[in-house]
């Protein structure tokens, strides 16, 4: 949403990272092939944001560039350094492109001041974002003869102090969408105006996570603590450091999922969790491939623990073994998504008993279709169904020879005795239903084995359906 | 007599009953009275090209200008409806006789699916469609569910 807004393409699924980072104020690393405008990412939200940026190119800078010329005054312990435009005293964001291949004179320099925000114990006051680009480790030459002659791993300990770790996205990533305005933007484009939604978005939230910081919600805690017991018990090498700033990741993603405008945007819970965790492990920085599978069975896994969250294939699941009646109140939850309700009512209807699905489409029809539950193919089907029991016009068939010639249909007799022990008589509602219900199954070759406990279950599904009618009228009066 | 018609009766005279039994009915509870008791079919004595053209020829007859003003001028049914095929199909032509009334079933067949007539649904002039007689039907809630 921001990020679009102010010329930045492909880095949408990123985008609460890096939002969640610039409420942090803590460094990121990102991590990309040549050419996905990784290192020009912090140079357009800094113009967005009004803050002075320097593109610092790690590979090619000395420590002098950086720092500026150190000068010793007359009398005075302290060293000044002389203000030049190249420096970086005074700049409030610094990008240091490919990190990876900074020479190692400058690297203790760097790192003060990506991680301490100083030069030589001299604070820098007015840095806020400090963030590091490096190359992809696919591209790292394993023998050193090519052309990335310099290219090597950074150091484990340096990584573990960058709090996010993420991957610039590529062609592969870009939305068609963004592939087109990419072009007729010229993709490196960016709007270089002052964007006060992102600025009052940013400070907004900035005093939340220094208060939420000091009392984190225990449910990020936990997960923080047992995915990091799990992924180090599966062997994915966790510190406790990594484990602490992970819950630093979480509760910032988690104000800004919050507070994000617009509610179809919100992610849910787990996918907040979710986008955290990949994001902080420093796993990618190193060549060393988690399994996405691994990282998903933990995520789940936590996610039924602490939040007792159902995943939506175990919906389907779960509405095939339940009752009817339990079947209507899952279908009728407003918090499940109408397709997920129609493929758990197609699935059903392709997997039951002539009489359980007849059941459920005798009953529920009416209700289904006036609140508008199910798609249209599902409420195709449904409907079809119900046609046919509204208007039965079929052959009784005799089964068997039973013997008894003055009964005929030895099934359909004890229908009809059922029938008649009915309450109120033939002029009932529920007799006129059974009758109705019982002729189809019969012209439906479905042998009734036992009239009362198929009527009474039918009988059962027509009083939930009546139930869910005045809960639904009650609702919509107040 | 029909083969199998001869086997029953036969069947019965051997066994003494017979080998089935012919049951209907239909539950259709208090339906909605108009126009959903209307029947809807559409049959010309005038030749035509395609049904688009013949409507589009009626609706300028009536001088109406577009197919929206053509929909609410003919009281169509606002809401959804289940679709049912009539038992008891008409026989007459009844073209040139209320060119309204033509327009309207035109219009009802165009827009019903199978099984669902939704006035928002987009209107589809094939034969599959347009050579049916079918009824609209639409369940009284409190009625089917047996409410106050």
């Amino acid at each position: 949403m921001f990020l679009k807004n102010i010329g930045v393409l492909g880095f949408d699924p990123l985008e609460k990272v890096i939002l969640a980072a610039l409420v942090t104020e803590e460094p990121i690393l990102i991590i990309g092939r040549p050419g996905t405008d990784k290192a020009n990412l912090l140079v357009y939200i800094s113009q967005a944001l009004g803050l002075s940026c320097k593109k610092v190119n790690a590979a090619m800078t000395s420590k002098l560039e950086i720092t500026g010329m150190p000068v010793v005054k007359d009398n005075d312990d302290k060293i000044t350094f002389i203000s030049a435009p190249y420096s970086v005293w005074k700049k409030q964001a610094l990008v240091f492109d490919l990190l990876n291949e900074a020479k190692p004179i400058c690297m203790s320099v760097i790192s003060s001041i990506l991680f301490e925000k100083q030069i030589n114990g001299y604070p820098m006051e007015t840095l806020q974002y400090r963030w590091a680009t490096m190359e992809n480790t696919d591209l790292f030459n394993s023998d050193m003869t090519a052309f990335k002659r310099r290219n090597i791993y950074l150091e484990e300990e340096l990584v573990e102090n960058f709090a996010f770790i993420i991957e610039a996205p590529t062609w592969d990533h870009f939305s068609v969408e963004e592939k087109l305005e990419g072009f007729i933007s010229g993709f490196t484009h960016p709007v270089k105006e002052l964007n006060n939604e992102l600025i009052a978005f940013i400070s907004k939230l900035k005093p939340l996570y220094e208060e939420q910081l000091l009392f984190p919600k225990p449910k990020l805690a936990a997960y923080a603590c047992l995915v990091t017991s799990l992924l180090n018990e599966g062997g994915v090498y966790v510190s406790v450091q990594r484990s602490l700033q992970l819950l630093r990741n979480l509760v910032a993603l988690d104000l800004v999922n919050e507070h994000w405008n617009g509610e179809e945007n919100k992610d849910k819970m787990g996918d907040t969790l979710l986008l955290g965790l990949t994001n902080t492990l420093t796993q990618k920085a190193f060549h060393e491939n988690i399994p996405d599978r691994l990282i998903q069975a933990i995520h789940r896994n936590m996610m039924q623990q602490l939040f007792n969250e159902k995943q939506e294939n175990d919906w389907i699941g779960i509405f095939m073994k339940a009752g009817l009646t339990e079947k209507m109140d899952m279908l009728f939850d407003n918090t499940v998504d109408k397709d997920l309700k129609s493929l758990a009512f197609i699935h059903f209807f392709n997997h039951s008993t002539i009489t359980e699905r007849a059941m459920l489409v005798f009953s529920a029809q009416p209700i289904l279709h006036r609140f508008d539950i199910l798609n249209e193919e599902a409420f195709n089907m449904l409907t079809k169904c119900f046609k046919e029991i509204l208007h039965v016009d079929g052959e009784i068939k005799w089964l068997e020879y039973t013997g008894n010639m003055e009964k005929g249909n030895l099934v359909w007799s004890n229908c009809q005795v059922y029938l008649l022990t009915l309450p109120g008589g033939q002029t009932s509602k529920r007799y006129k239903r059974a009758y109705q219900f019982f002729i189809y199954l019969m012209t439906h070759d479905k042998l009734i084995i036992d009239p009362r406990y198929v009527e009474e279950a039918l009988n059962d599904c027509f009083e939930k359906c009546q139930m869910i009618l005045k809960f639904r009228k009650q609702e919509k009066l107040s | 007599m029909t083969n199998s018609y001869y086997r029953d009766r036969q069947y019965k005279s051997v066994n003494g009953f017979p080998k089935s039994l012919h049951l209907s009915n239909v539950y259709f509870p208090n339906e909605v009275p108009l126009p959903s008791r209307v029947k809807y079919y559409f049959k010309s004595s005038e030749p035509f090209s395609s049904y688009e053209e013949y409507l589009f020829s009626l609706i300028v007859k009536q001088g109406w200008h577009s197919l929206e003003e053509a929909k609410s001028m003919v009281d169509l049914p606002t809401q959804s409806h289940i679709v049912v095929d009539c038992k008891e199909k008409v026989g007459f032509v009844f073209s040139g006789i209320n060119e309204k009334l033509v327009i309207r079933n035109m219009l009802v067949l165009a827009g019903s699916g199978e099984n669902i007539y939704h006035p928002e649904q987009p209107l589809i002039f094939s034969d599959k469609r347009m050579n049916r007689q079918i009824e609209l039907k639409r369940i009284e809630l409190n009625e089917f569910y047996d409410l106050d």
